[in-house]
């Protein structure tokens, strides 16, 4: 892979969208402007083996997608997805005790592995995370002895004859029940959730503390971490994400707001308030602001899937990590780095609190995390190139391949780039998602849910 | 001197979004509030430095500066000197700190009888006048929100809400250096008042104060 040189990517193109093009697929969602608060897509993940896609949103439900099967060896319609399912995951809730509303919206989704027909799902919201089982159903029993078709039961003195009752084809039914539903653990707000390679148990973690559940076990659960200091007023950082390594169920990792990443072995005990490493680099003195803290504080962490690197975001930059080296990244990439000179104004308008996300690709090759104006980023890590490409209804032709698109960030502005000052700051992409297996990806817009692919020849 | 405008700005933008944020639905975030306890303290020390090194030139008590209402977006660069003033400057706000800690073992009787000679070990600048460096016009609210809005319900609080209240006054108080000797802003009355009745609404009761003492109708 990569040496351990620090390497510090700019936003130039030798040659734009670099080897790999993609087209737009599908557009999810309502079509008017006029967004509904409910309807904020609030979290994107692609299960397992990518068939099944699911979102959750401000209002507390769950659509799950489904990739069209007959089309799935046909490269060009292979992104075709459909709605599968669709449940109400949580409601609204009312904690009496500290006059205090739970919002139900869906912070989280993490799927399970497929053990059964059945699939299966984890969702959060604030204070309770729940497990959700999504079966089908494609047979009913008819021909019960004591009930009629339509339900009323029969007189028995009627009955003069036995029949065994047979199962015949209906119309595809997906029915989604909770199966486990964890609550009462989280004094704070829960902001991930990410499941054990052993498929036994998951963590939850909130800003102060990680929780360990066993995913049979509702009533119970292990602080593993817990940073609240005795004195709340000598708080000085909160836990903004974590995630179980994807092969070693022993290890973990914990973001804080304070831009360092600490990572942990529960065998080394039972409480793991120290770390086995800390990852943390040295702030640049010369970018020193106001807003330092705020844009240092990561919203994001992710294993590669190979589990030897762990790749976070900031405000500014992605940045990947070594996890045999914890002095510094190994790469960091510029999102909009032309954003910092508007640090105040994003400070005013409440930008600079946005939460970004950031995923890899099934090889860990390529990165992607959103930005502004419906703009969203890749970094080839192999190649050293990146793209801008926007999400847009007037990109949305079937097949239509996406145009880089590019930030003027001072003097003449080019033909078809865009400047800082005109960026569309209410359009933001904060959570996109891509395929385990395929050029598949899902970037979520603000109520909206757009499917690429690559470019096939 | 834009520095010191931009941070006085700077400080009132993060007060009233510290304000707006009670209101938010699902409760104060304790993220969110951090984040900006972290700017607002920045934004006071790099003000309290610079007007330390104007020091000699200012009179006594400086009248109220009118606040530049033309907002710009670029943010002048604080001089490399703040960094080192805003350590300095830290080591206080931690020994003022220790201080209250202190103050924390009392015993319950004397936290609201401390002698005016115990309250003078708060560091007092020249900020303990009047909040000068406060804007001279009404803190901004979000579209829609009231100013004297009650939360939804007033039953107790547990510990978890009353720290992050507790957080969000205590850093309210540090940040303004303000004296107690008109208003009662020592720490371990507003505590106990606090955790006694444990309403939000006591929270939002200080807040309405603290909003009205910075800008006197």
């Amino acid at each position: 892979m990569n040496s351990a040189n620090h390497k510090i990517r700019t936003s130039n193109l030798s040659r734009p969208g670099g080897d790999m093009q993609w087209c737009f697929s599908q557009v999810k969602g309502a079509i008017d402007d006029d967004v509904a608060e409910a309807d904020i897509i609030s979290t994107v993940e692609f299960n397992h083996t990518g068939e099944l896609l699911a979102t959750g949103d401000k209002g507390g439900r769950v659509v799950i997608f489904q990739q069209e099967i007959d089309n799935k060896n046909v490269p060009q319609f292979r992104s075709e997805y459909n709605v599968y399912s669709t449940f109400q995951s949580h409601e609204p809730e009312f904690d009496y005790l500290k006059s205090l509303e739970i919002e139900e919206k869906i912070n989280k989704i993490r799927w399970l592995p497929q053990k059964n027909a059945a699939q299966f799902l984890l969702s959060t919201n604030d204070k309770t995370i729940k497990l959700w089982k999504i079966s089908e159903r494609d047979k009913r029993p008819e021909g019960y002895n004591l009930k009629e078709e339509d339900g009323r039961y029969r007189d028995p003195n009627t009955i003069t004859a036995l029949r065994v009752p047979v199962l015949i084809p209906m119309d595809l039914m997906v029915e989604a029940s909770p199966r486990r539903v964890f609550a009462n653990a989280h004094t704070y707000h829960i902001n991930s959730i990410s499941v054990n390679s052993d498929n036994e148990t998951y963590l939850s973690a909130d800003d102060l503390r990680v929780n360990l559940w066993n995913l049979e076990i509702t009533d119970r659960s292990f602080n593993i971490v817990d940073i609240k200091p005795a004195n709340m007023e000598e708080l000085t950082e909160v836990i903004t994400a974590a995630e179980f390594h994807p092969h070693q169920c022993n290890t973990f990792v914990y973001s804080s707001s304070k831009g360092t990443i600490r990572l942990c072995d529960m065998r080394v005990s039972a409480l793991c308030d120290k770390h086995s490493k800390l990852f943390e680099e040295p702030e640049n003195p010369s970018n020193r602001s106001f807003f330092s803290e705020i844009i240092s504080s990561i919203s994001d962490v992710k294993f590669s899937h190979n589990g030897r690197y762990m790749m976070t975001r900031d405000y500014l930059s992605v940045k990947i990590w070594d996890l045999n080296m914890e002095s510094r990244p190994v790469e960091t990439y510029q999102v909009h780095e032309y954003l910092r000179s508007k640090l105040c104004s994003l400070y005013e308008n409440d930008c600079i609190f946005d939460k970004f996300e950031c995923c890899w690709n099934g090889n860990d090759s390529v990165v992607m995390t959103g930005s502004y104006n419906n703009f969203f980023r890749m970094f080839d890590r192999g190649h050293r190139r990146d793209a801008t490409l926007e999400a847009s209804r007037e990109n949305s032709k079937p097949l239509q391949v996406l145009k880089p698109r590019k930030v003027c960030t001072g003097g003449k502005r080019k033909k078809d780039e865009i400047s800082v000052d005109s960026l569309d700051f209410n359009k933001k992409i904060l959570h996109t998602a891509w395929h385990p297996q395929d050029n598949i990806i899902a970037v979520a817009t603000t109520n909206n849910l757009y499917i690429f692919q690559d470019k096939v020849n | 001197m834009e520095v010191n405008i931009e941070a006085r700005r700077i400080l009132a933008v993060s007060i009233s979004k510290l304000y707006a944020s009670r209101s938010q639905r699902g409760g104060l975030r304790l993220h969110r509030s951090l984040l900006l306890s972290l700017v607002m303290k920045s934004a006071r020390d790099i003000y309290h430095s610079s007007r330390e090194s104007d020091a000699p030139s200012e009179a006594q008590s400086p009248p109220e500066e009118p606040m530049d209402t033309s907002s710009s977006p670029e943010l002048p660069e604080p001089q490399p000197e703040p960094l080192s003033e805003r350590n300095s400057s830290e080591t206080a706000v931690e020994e003022s700190d220790s201080e209250e800690e202190d103050y924390e073992s009392d015993t319950a009787e004397d936290k609201e009888n401390l002698s005016p000679a115990r309250q003078s070990r708060k560091r007092r600048g020249k900020a303990s006048a009047a909040p000068d460096f406060l804007p001279n016009k009404r803190a901004r609210l979000e579209p829609g929100e009231e100013r004297y809005a009650s939360p939804v319900a007033s039953c107790r609080t547990p510990l978890s809400d009353l720290d992050s209240g507790c957080f969000v006054v205590k850093i309210i108080f540090l940040l303004l250096n303000c004296g107690p000797s008109n208003v009662h802003w020592n720490i371990q009355v507003i505590k106990k008042q606090i955790s006694e009745p444990a309403t939000s609404a006591c929270i939002a009761r200080m807040l309405r104060r603290l909003v009205s003492f910075i800008h006197p109708p």
